[in-house]
C-alpha cells in the first residue's frame, strides 16, 4: 500500500518550497515542484488557468512530468509533457497526484502546495478527492512574512488583489490580508483533521533548530530519524527541482528559493506584533485578527 | 429594499462615501424608526456605491453591491470596479462572501469564498439579481466586458488599464463578454454556472429570476441590436448581428447539493 502523499501547505514563499525539498532528501521520500493540481477540477482546466498567466502555474506540473515520464527537465521533455498532459485533460488532479505518487513509490510524494489555502473550495477538491493525503502547515510570523512579500511585489506589474487593502483609496499594498487569509482557511481545514493527517511548522523553529524540528517532522510521519539522516536532509540544494528549470518551464517553485535554495541554520531575530506595520504609511498595526491566529501559533 | 428577519432593509447609493444599508420594524406608529445596518459602502467606500440586489438566503441577508452604470460611473470618475457579495445576520454583522479584503472597523474582512469582487472578473460591474431556488442562493451579475470596445478609458485606473492592454480587447470581449451566474448552498462555496452569457456575449446582465414549480427562469438583458458596429483594421463599420434581443432560460427543477 502506497504511504498517502505530503503536501506542505502555506500562503506563497519560498520556505514551503524548501521544506519539500528538505524532506525530499529523506531515503524515504521524493520531492517535486510545486503541482497546483487543486486549483480547478480536471487538468483541462487547470491549463486553461495556467494559460491566463502564460503557463507560470503549470510550470511545476510540467517539470515534474519532463523529469518522470518524459526524458527529463530539458525544453523538449517540457514540451512532451505539455502533450502528456494535455492527453489527459479530463484527469483530475488527484489522479494526476496519485499517478505521480505511484511512479515515485516505494518513496513517499512531498510538495510545497501554496494555492489551495486561498480558497475553501480549493482545500475541498484536495480533501475530498485525496482524503488521506497528509498536510503539513507552515507558518511564519505575519511581520517577517509580510515583509518579505512586500520585497517580492516590489516592482510588479500587477500585484494581485490578494495582498491590498480595499479600505483605502488606492489600495494599499498590505499583506496581513493574505496571511489572515490563507492561514485562516488552512486552521479551519485541519481543525477536523486527525493529527496524523495534519501537523503545524513554524518556520522559525525549522530555521533555528532544525535538528529538533526535522527530528520531530520524522517522528509524524514515522520516518527515521538517525543524526546522519538529518543531516542530509539539510541539504535542500540536492533536489532536482532545485534550481531555475529550462526556458520552457523556468520556475514550478517559489523564485526566491530556486535562486537561494540552500538551507543553513541561522538565527532570526525576534519580531513583534505589536507596533505600526513598516509597509503602511498610516501608522496602523496588525489587525485583531492576525494576532489572534498568530498567538495561536506561539507567536509574541 | 427587501424583507428580512422582520425588518425592511433599505440599501441607498452615494457616490462619495459609498452605500449605506438601513433597517425597520416598522409598525403602526409613525414616523418608523431607522437603524443604520452598514456605512461607507461596507468600508470600502464609492467603489462600493450602491446596494443593487437583495435577497434572504439560509438566516441571513446576502447583498449584492455595484457602481451605477454597470461599474463605471463616468460623472463621478468612478471605477470601473467590480462587484462583491455580502452576508448581513439578523444582529447587523457581516461577512464578505465575494470581494475585496480590507481592514475595517468592524474588523478585517477577507472574502470567505475566496472569490474576489466580481467573481474573480473586473468586468462584472453589478451582482444585479438574486434568487433562492431550491437549496441554493443564485446570484446574476451584469457585465460590461462587451462595452469595452465602445469605450473611451484615458481616465481608467492605471492597474485597469494594463491589463486591458496586457489582453487585448478582442481577447477580452470573447472571453468574458456576457454576464456571469453562480450559486452556492452555503455563501462560501460557489459555482459558476455560467461564464459568459450562456454563450452569448450580447446577453450583459440577469435582469429578471423567478423561481417555479418548473424551474428557474431567467431573463436577460440584451441592448444590441440586429446590426452591431465592430472595428477592423481601425476603421468602424455595421455588421449583421443574429444574437440581439433578451433570451429567457429555463433550469432544471429543484436540485439539491447531495443530487447535484
Amino acid at each position: 500500500m502506497l504511504e498517502a502523499p505530503l503536501l506542505i501547505v502555506a500562503p506563497p514563499g519560498a520556505h514551503a518550497s524548501r521544506l519539500a525539498a528538505i524532506l525530499g532528501q529523506h531515503r524515504r521520500a521524493a520531492d517535486l515542484p510545486e503541482l497546483k493540481l487543486f486549483m480547478a477540477d480536471t487538468l483541462g482546466e487547470l491549463g486553461e488557468i495556467s494559460a491566463l498567466s502564460d503557463g507560470l502555474t503549470s510550470q511545476g506540473l510540467r517539470r515534474a512530468v519532463a523529469a518522470l515520464y518524459c526524458g527529463g527537465q530539458t525544453d523538449a521533455g517540457v514540451a512532451a509533457a505539455s502533450v502528456w498532459l494535455e492527453r489527459r485533460a479530463d484527469w483530475r488532479g488527484a489522479w494526476m497526484l496519485a499517478e505521480l505518487a505511484r511512479q515515485l513509490a516505494p518513496k513517499v510524494l512531498v510538495s510545497a502546495e501554496t494555492s489551495v489555502g486561498w480558497r475553501p473550495d480549493f482545500i475541498d477538491r484536495l480533501l475530498d478527492d485525496l482524503p488521506d493525503v497528509r498536510l503539513l502547515h507552515l507558518v511564519e510570523h505575519p511581520r517577517r512574512w509580510c515583509r518579505d512579500a512586500v520585497r517580492a511585489l516590489d516592482g510588479r506589474l500587477f500585484i494581485a488583489p490578494d495582498y491590498k487593502d480595499y479600505a483605502v483609496n488606492p489600495p494599499a499594498l498590505d499583506p496581513q490580508v493574505a496571511w489572515f487569509r490563507v492561514h485562516a482557511n488552512l486552521a479551519a481545514a485541519g481543525a477536523v483533521l486527525p493529527n496524523a493527517q495534519y501537523h503545524v511548522l513554524r518556520v522559525e523553529d525549522l530555521l533555528t533548530r532544525p535538528e529538533a524540528a526535522l527530528g520531530a517532522l520524522c517522528e509524524w510521519l514515522g520516518w527515521p530519524a538517525e543524526p546522519d539522516t538529518v543531516q542530509a536532509m539539510q541539504q535542500p540544494e540536492r533536489s532536482p527541482f532545485a534550481t531555475l528549470g529550462p526556458d520552457a518551464a523556468l520556475y514550478g517553485a517559489d523564485e526566491g528559493f530556486l535562486v537561494d535554495p540552500g538551507f543553513a541554520r541561522r538565527l532570526r531575530l525576534p519580531e513583534r506584533l505589536d507596533g505600526p506595520l513598516e509597509w503602511r504609511d498610516d501608522g496602523s498595526g496588525f489587525a485583531p485578527e492576525v494576532l489572534a491566529i498568530a498567538s495561536r501559533y506561539g507567536y509574541g | 429594499m427587501a424583507e428580512f428577519n422582520g425588518h425592511l432593509y433599505a440599501g441607498t447609493v452615494n457616490p462619495f462615501t459609498g452605500f449605506e444599508l438601513w433597517k425597520t420594524r416598522g409598525g403602526d406608529t409613525l414616523p418608523y424608526q431607522w437603524t443604520r445596518v452598514l456605512t461607507h459602502g461596507a468600508w470600502r467606500g464609492p467603489f462600493n456605491e450602491v446596494i443593487v440586489s437583495m435577497c434572504e438566503f439560509n438566516g441571513a441577508l446576502i447583498v449584492g453591491t455595484g457602481i451605477i452604470n454597470g461599474g463605471y460611473h463616468r460623472a463621478f470618475k468612478l471605477g470601473p470596479a467590480a462587484a462583491e457579495v455580502l452576508r448581513v445576520w439578523p444582529d447587523d454583522s457581516w461577512e464578505l462572501l465575494v470581494g475585496h479584503s480590507r481592514v475595517t472597523p468592524d474588523g478585517l474582512k477577507v472574502p470567505l469564498s475566496g472569490l474576489s469582487a466580481g467573481f474573480d472578473n473586473l468586468f462584472n460591474g453589478y451582482v444585479w439579481r438574486m434568487s433562492t431556488h431550491g437549496d441554493y442562493l443564485y446570484a446574476g451579475t451584469f457585465s460590461w466586458a462587451n462595452s469595452l470596445p465602445y469605450l473611451p478609458n484615458a481616465k481608467w485606473p492605471e492597474d485597469v488599464l494594463k491589463l486591458i492592454r496586457h489582453w487585448g480587447v478582442e481577447h477580452l470581449t470573447r472571453n468574458y463578454g456576457g454576464f456571469a451566474l453562480w450559486r452556492t448552498h452555503d455563501g462560501v462555496r460557489w459555482d459558476c454556472v455560467t461564464p459568459n452569457g450562456f454563450g452569448n456575449k450580447y446577453n450583459w446582465g440577469v435582469r429578471n429570476f423567478a423561481s417555479t414549480p418548473h424551474g428557474l427562469f431567467l431573463a436577460t438583458a440584451n441592448p444590441f441590436g440586429p446590426r452591431v458596429a465592430i472595428k477592423e483594421d481601425d476603421d468602424w463599420k455595421y455588421v449583421d448581428n443574429n444574437r440581439g434581443g433578451c433570451e429567457v432560460f429555463l433550469g432544471a427543477p429543484k436540485v439539491k447539493p447531495a443530487d447535484a
